[in-house]
C-alpha cells in the first residue's frame, strides 16, 4: 500500500469528513435516537413522553409473547442457515465436480439471488397456497394437510424454506470459490492415503473450507434475524398466531402498527446488541482461521 | 517393495490429445527410475497412471505383478511425493504422517512406532507437533517423504519434488533421497524436467519426449551414448557440440576418418575436444571460467555456432587467440538425417559412433 503523508494538519480530516458524516448521521444518530427512546414510554402522538429508565426492557422480558418472537427467531435463523448452507454445499461439491457446462450451470443456480426476497416469499406462498399451491395439492396426494393459514408449525416451515431458496445462491458461490481453492494435489494425497471419497470429504475438503463455512454461518444468520422481513411480511404476516413472528417483525408492528414507540425501540436495541455480537465474534474467529 | 511393468502404455485426453504413448517400461525391484523430459513430455502422466491419479487409456500398469489398472489410488498400495507437497495444512507433522495409517486402521502402538522411525530418518523429532506453514519448504518436503515412508508402500512415487526449493537445498535434499533409497532399498520412480538430478539419482534414466520414451538406460550410457540428437542435447550442461558431417568443420574434426553410413550429424561433447596438433582450427572467443574448469566458446572455420570446450581451469587461453583441437579417440558420434544414432561401422576408425 502506498503511504501518502500530506503536509497539511487539518486535510485529512476535510477528506474523511463525507464518510464520517454519514456513517453519523445516518448510523450512529439513529442507533442513539434508539437507545435514547427506549428510556422513555411516549404516548401514540409524540405530545408527551415520561423517562422510564429500563421499564420496557423489563415488561419485554416479562411479556410471554416477546419471548415465544425471540424462539421463533432462533428456531427461524437456524432453520434458514442449516437448509441454506447444507443444500448450497452439496450444490457446489456437485458443481465442482462438473467440467463441461459449469458455468452455465453456476450461472443459473445463481438466478434466485437476483429475485427480491418479498417476491421470493409470494413465489413459494402460491406453490404452497392450500386451495391453488402445487406443492400443497402433491401434499395432499401424498396424505398430508397442508395449511399454513391455520397451522403455524407449517406456516414457520413455509417462510424458512422460502428464505433459505433464496439464500443458496449466495452460499453456493462461497462454497465454491472455497472448494476451488482447495489444491486438488491435496485430496489426490489423501486418495492414495486410503482415504474414500466419504472420508476425503469431512477429514480434507469440509475442515479446509471451514473459514468459508464460518463466515457463511454468520452471514446467515444476520440474513435470517434482520432482511427476512419483507417476505414474512408480504406472505404471513407474522401469522398465524404470531407462530412467524420472527424480533425484526415485531418491532415493526409494535411501532408501526402499535405505536408502542419505547417497546419498539428497546426490541431495536436488544438486536443491535445480537448483531454486533455476531460481527464481533465473525471479525475474531474469521481472522484467527482463516490462515492456517 | 515390489516391481513395476507398464505394457503399452497410453493416454489419451478429452479432444484426443496424445499425451503418451506405447510406453514399455519394466522396473526392478528396488531399482531408482527417473523419468525425464521437457516439460509436457509425459512424464507426469506416466506417473499419475502408475498412482491411479489419471485413468489409463491404453495399455496396463502392473505393481508386484498384478494389473492395477481398474483399482483405486488407496488400493494400490504406492506413496507419493507431490511437488507442492500437498500437506495437509490444518493437521499437525505427526497427523500428517499418521493419516494414512489411520485409514487403513493401523494399531496405535505400531503408527507411533513407525513414525518416531520416520522421524528419525528425516531429523523431523523436533517438528511433530508443528502445522506444516511453521516449516521451511525443505522441511515440509522432508514431512511428505515421511508421509510416504511410513507406509512401507510396494513403490514410491515422485512428482518433481524438489522444483519449488531453492539451488543449495535441491543438493542437500536430492542426497537424502538417495541415502533414503540406499536405506530403504525400495523401488523409487522419480520424475523431474532437470537433468542433473536425473543423472545424479537414477539407476536408470528413461528420457521422454513427446510422449514416447527415447532413451532407457543408466545416466553414463545416456551421456556417453545417446540414441538420438535429442539425448545428446538434453543430457548434459552445456550440451553435445552438434555439426552437419559435410561441413569442413566437421572434416576437420573427423581428421579424414571414414564416417558411418548416412551420418547428417557429427557430435562431440565439450570436455572430450583437447588441444591438438592437428585438427579443427578456430578463434578462441568467450571464456567462461567456472573455477574448476573453463568453457571456451570457439569459433571455428566453415562452422557458424561456436563449439564449446570444457577445458581444465587452469588452462591459459586468451579471447582472439587461435588454437586447434581434436576430439579424444571414440568420442565422435555420428547421428542421421532423423536424429537417429549411427553405430560405428565395422573398421577401427577414428570416427567412433
Amino acid at each position: 500500500m502506498k503511504r501518502v503523508v500530506f503536509r497539511s494538519k487539518w486535510l485529512p480530516y476535510v477528506l474523511l469528513a463525507p464518510q464520517i458524516a454519514i456513517t453519523l448521521i445516518f448510523f450512529f444518530w439513529p442507533a442513539l435516537r434508539a437507545i435514547e427512546s427506549s428510556f422513555f414510554i411516549e404516548d401514540a402522538f409524540g405530545f408527551a413522553r415520561e423517562f422510564v429508565a429500563f421499564e420496557n426492557y423489563a415488561r419485554l422480558f416479562n411479556d410471554a409473547g416477546y419471548l415465544k418472537s425471540f424462539r421463533t427467531t432462533l428456531v427461524f435463523g437456524l432453520g434458514v442457515t442449516a437448509l441454506a448452507m447444507s443444500i448450497a454445499l452439496v450444490l457446489a461439491v456437485a458443481a465442482n465436480r462438473v467440467l463441461q457446462a459449469a458455468l452455465t450451470y453456476r450461472t443459473f443456480i445463481i438466478w434466485p439471488y437476483a429475485v427480491a426476497p418479498a417476491l421470493a416469499g409470494v413465489i413459494w406462498f402460491f406453490l404452497m397456497n392450500p386451495t391453488l399451491g402445487i406443492v400443497a395439492y402433491w401434499l395432499d396426494l401424498a396424505g398430508y394437510e397442508w395449511n399454513h393459514y391455520q397451522n403455524g408449525d407449517q406456516a414457520l416451515l413455509m417462510v424458512t424454506i422460502a428464505a433459505a431458496w433464496k439464500q443458496i445462491s449466495y452460499n453456493f458461490l462461497f462454497f465454491l470459490a472455497g472448494l476451488q481453492s482447495i489444491p486438488k494435489s491435496m485430496l489426490e494425497a489423501a486418495a492414495i492415503d486410503r482415504a474414500g471419497p466419504w472420508r476425503r470429504f469431512w477429514t480434507i475438503t469440509f475442515p479446509l473450507l471451514s473459514p468459508t463455512t464460518f463466515f457463511l454461518l454468520v452471514i446467515n444468520l444476520v440474513y435470517a434475524f434482520f432482511d427476512t422481513f419483507s417476505l414474512i411480511h408480504a406472505t404471513t404476516q407474522g401469522g398465524p398466531a404470531d407462530a412467524t413472528s420472527i424480533l425484526v417483525l415485531r418491532v415493526y408492528q409494535t411501532g408501526f402498527v402499535g405505536q408502542d414507540y419505547g417497546s419498539s425501540a428497546a426490541q431495536s436495541v436488544i438486536l443491535m446488541g445480537l448483531v454486533i455480537a455476531l460481527t464481533v465474534v465473525q471479525f475474531r474467529y474469521v481472522e484467527r482461521r482463516v490462515n492456517y | 517393495m515390489a516391481t513395476v511393468d507398464l505394457k503399452g502404455l497410453g493416454k489419451t485426453y478429452q479432444g484426443g490429445v496424445r499425451a503418451v504413448e506405447g510406453v514399455d517400461l519394466t522396473i526392478a525391484d528396488g531399482e531408482f527410475i527417473v523419468l525425464v523430459g521437457p516439460s509436457g513430455c509425459g512424464k507426469s502422466t506416466i506417473l499419475r497412471m502408475i498412482a491411479g491419479l489419471e485413468a489409463v487409456s491404453e495399455g496396463e500398469v502392473r505393481i508386484g505383478g498384478t494389473a492395477v489398472n481398474r483399482l483405486e489410488p488407496g488400493e494400490r498400495d504406492i506413496a507419493m511425493v507431490f511437488q507442492n507437497y500437498a500437506l495437509y495444512p490444518h493437521m499437525s507433522v505427526r497427523a500428517n504422517m499418521s493419516y494414512g495409517l489411520k485409514n487403513q486402521k493401523t494399531p496405535k502402538d505400531e503408527i507411533a512406532r513407525r513414525i518416531a522411525e520416520a522421524a528419525r530418518i528425516l531429523q523431523l523429532g523436533d517438528y511433530l507437533d508443528r502445522k506444516p506453514r511453521q516449516l521451511s519448504g525443505g522441511q515440509r518436503q522432508r514431512v511428505a517423504m515421511g508421509r510416504a515412508i511410513v507406509r512401507d508402500p510396494k513403490a514410491f512415487l515422485f512428482d518433481e519434488p524438489l522444483s519449488n526449493l531453492d539451488a543449495k537445498l535441491r543438493a542437500e535434499l536430492r542426497a537424502e533421497i538417495k541415502a533414503l533409497h540406499r536405506r530403504l532399498r525400495s523401488t523409487f520412480i522419480y520424475v523431474t524436467h532437470d537433468q542433473v538430478e536425473a543423472m545424479s539419482l537414477a539407476d536408470r534414466i528413461v528420457l521422454m519426449n513427446r510422449g514416447r520414451i527415447e532413451q532407457i538406460g543408466t545416466p553414463m550410457e545416456l551421456y556417453d551414448r545417446p540414441a538420438s540428437r535429442f539425448v545428446a542435447e538434453f543430457i548434459g550442461t552445456p550440451p553435445m557440440n552438434l555439426l552437419p558431417a559435410e561441413s569442413p568443420a566437421a572434416r576437420a574434426l573427423a581428421q579424414g576418418a571414414r564416417l558411418p553410413q548416412g551420418a547428417a550429424w557429427l557430435g562431440v561433447r565439450p570436455e572430450a575436444l583437447t588441444l591438438a596438433r592437428a585438427g579443427l582450427r578456430g578463434q578462441v572467443g568467450l571464456i567462461e571460467a567456472l573455477g574448476a574448469d573453463m568453457l571456451v566458446h570457439l569459433v571455428a572455420e566453415g562452422h557458424d555456432a561456436p563449439l564449446i570446450l570444457r577445458l581444465h581451469g587452469t588452462a591459459r587461453l586468451a579471447e582472439g587467440q587461435e588454437i586447434t583441437v581434436a576430439p579424444e579417440e571414440g568420442t565422435l558420434r555420428a547421428f542421421d538425417g532423423a536424429g537417429q544414432a549411427l553405430h560405428p561401422t565395422a573398421e577401427p576408425v577414428a570416427a567412433g559412433g
